[in-house]
Parts: structure tokens; sequence; C-alpha cells
């Protein structure tokens, strides 16, 4: 695709008033889900439910009992789960691509190839002290680890205070 | 006998696992095998709860590691910043940090010298231990983050552990009341036939 059919897109998708199918709006209603951990629990579909269920009664326990405590193991699962994802998640870098196209650029100039202006290396010596400056400030991979982990502290408290809460009423 | 609790907890956990760590050191497995060869009675809920019991034990291992490392790469990062300003080249790593701090006096001497040279242009500190200073400072956020993420892994374990306790005492308490009922019943027989024997 060119640059012009791409800018030609994106100008036509403003004049877009959004998704008019129930499929469309199902679809669009997921973008903006960070985590899903605030959703109610579904497990009607679950295999990972049904196995366990059968399991549990067989162990003795009534329906009710090993419903209400494989859902919470369950709900746990899924707030462990996205912090396993959240764990390996890739660094967040700002300005990467631009940082590359001003490297061909600056490249092609040394090369003759290509004149930058004063105007224009001054404009790419400001991007750069912003790239960096940015790039400081979101940390190292440990950092930026740690920081998305500590953001999903309290779902795991809320997980395990359901399970304990209901393995001491069964 | 611990041998084959560990067999029957294994069998348990063998049409499904809920936990699914993709770990390559084996760690978690062998808290898993430790904690389930451990346990007196085993069903599928002590097996399921041993489960997240030793997920929260790789975890607070994990965090504790990440804690440790985020203070060695912040001081490597003071260092640097140290001796040559704001360079994209590092000459120290977390790794050379880890060797000073444990008892490398050459490379800390090393290190020492080096950022007294720079002392004229050097914003940052003019020895190692001036660099760990500054970088326990920059990271004290994340450093506060990590301790809470041990923190809330140490309540978990101990949360599942009292969860594993009511589970596991129930059917004690029940085989106690039965064995009671037993004696009550025994008891009560062994009345009755006093008067006959009179």
């Amino acid at each position: 695709m060119t640059q012009k059919q791409t800018k030609a897109n994106r100008e036509n998708a403003k004049q877009s008033t959004g998704p008019k199918t129930r499929p469309g709006k199902s679809r669009s209603s997921q973008n903006s889900i960070k985590h899903g951990l605030n959703q109610a629990l579904d497990l009607e579909y679950d295999n990972r439910f049904i196995i366990l269920l059968r399991l549990v009664k067989e162990d003795g326990y009534s329906h009710d009992e090993a419903y209400s405590v494989i859902s919470a193991i369950l709900d746990h699962r899924r707030v462990m789960e996205v912090c396993y994802e959240q764990y390996h998640a890739p660094k967040e870098v700002f300005g990467q691509g631009e940082v590359m196209m001003i490297r061909e650029l600056e490249s092609d100039h040394e090369s003759g190839r290509r004149t930058l202006s004063y105007n224009d290396r001054l404009t790419i010596g400001r991007f750069k002290a912003r790239t960096k400056r940015t790039n400081e400030r979101l940390g190292s991979v440990l950092v930026q680890r740690v920081r998305r982990l500590g953001k999903l502290i309290r779902y795991q408290r809320r997980s395990i205070a359901q399970i304990r809460r209901i393995t001491q009423t069964i | 006998m611990t041998e084959d609790k560990l067999k029957q907890s294994l069998a348990i956990l063998d049409p499904i696992r809920t936990v699914e760590l993709k770990d390559k050191t084996g760690s978690f497995e062998a808290i898993l095998q430790g904690l389930l060869s451990d346990l007196e009675t085993p069903n599928t809920l002590s097996v399921l709860l041993c489960e997240q019991i030793s997920e929260s034990i790789f975890w607070m291992r994990r965090h504790v590691e990440d804690k440790n490392l985020i203070l060695l790469e912040a001081t490597a990062e003071k260092i640097d910043k140290a001796q040559s300003g704001y360079g994209n080249e590092r000459s120290y790593t977390a790794e050379d940090v880890k060797q000073a701090l444990l008892g490398d006096e050459t490379l800390k001497q090393k290190i020492n010298d080096e950022l007294k040279n720079t002392r004229a242009s050097n914003p940052v500190a003019t020895s190692f231990d001036g660099c760990r200073a500054k970088a326990f400072l920059a990271c004290a956020k994340e450093v506060r983050i990590a301790d809470d993420l041990i923190q809330r892994q140490m309540l978990n374990i101990r949360h599942l552990q009292r969860s594993l306790d009511a589970i596991d005492m129930k059917p004690r308490i029940i085989k106690r009341m039965d064995l009671e009922l037993e004696r009550i019943e025994r008891d009560l027989t062994a009345l009755e036939h006093d008067p006959e024997a009179d």
C-alpha cells in the first residue's frame, strides 16, 4: 500500500460513525480492554471448570460447595495468568520506528544522497533528546515489569480472599 | 509412604493442571512435588491448593530476584553516568556490581579510582558506595512495589495454607466424630448388658 493510499484510508476512517453490526460492535467493545479482570468470570465454556467440578464432587462435596470453590480457584487462576502475561510482556520503547527513520536520513545525508537543513537537524536533535528522556522515564525491562505487576496486586488480594472465605464455609 | 502420597497426588493432577508456568529451571515442579509428598490425605481440592501455594512460592522467589536485580542495574547505571556523562555504552553491568558487592575488592577499587578521576565533570557520585546510595534513591519507588509484590505472595501463601487446613481438617473431624459415635454406641451396649449380667 502506498503512502497516499494509507493517508486516504485514514481520512476516510475519520468519517466513520462506528460499527453498525452486532459482531462489529462486539469486537470493538473489546478494544479498550487491558486485562479484563474486572469482568465477571465466564465458566460456561471453560473445560477446566467442568472437569474440576466433577472431580471435587467425586470427593464428597455437594454441587454448590464444589461450584463455589472451583469458581474461586479459577478466578484466582485468571488473575495469575494475567500476571504471567504482564511479567513476560515486551519492553515498552518510545519512538523506535522514528529513531530508525532518523538513522536512515542521517546516513543518506552523510553519503550525500540527501541534504538536511539546519532546521531539520535541529528538529532531529530535539526529537532524539525527547526520546531519550521518555525512555529513561519508562525504565528498564525489570522496572517496567515491576510497575505492571504492582497494578495487579489488588486483584490477587481479592481472589485469594474469596478462596479463603469459601474454604472456611464448606 | 511419602512416594505413594506423591504418586496419588500426581494422579489427581493428571487429568487437569491449573498452573502452567513455562519454567525451564524446574523449580516450580520441585516445590510442587515437595508439597504434594507432605499431604496427609490427598484429594482434588487439597492438590489444587498445593498447586496455588507452589506458584506463590515460585513468584515470591522471582520477585526477590527482580528486586535485587533492579538495585544492581540502577547502581551500574549510576556508575556509568558518573564516569562518562550520558553515554550509550555501558562499561559496567549489574553482574560486575554484584561481584563488587560480594567482595571483589579489586573491582571495587578500580571503579572507585575511575570515579575519582572524573570528579571534576562528575555530577553523580565519586565513589562506588555513593553511586549505590544514589541508585537506591532513584529506584526507591520500584523497590517498594517489589516489596509489596513479595508481601502479597507471602499473604497469598498464608491464606492458601489456612484454606488447605480447613479442607484437610474437615475429613479428620468427621472421622473423629465417627469414632466418638462408635465409642458411645459401644458404651451404651455395654450399659444395657450390665443388668442382665446381675
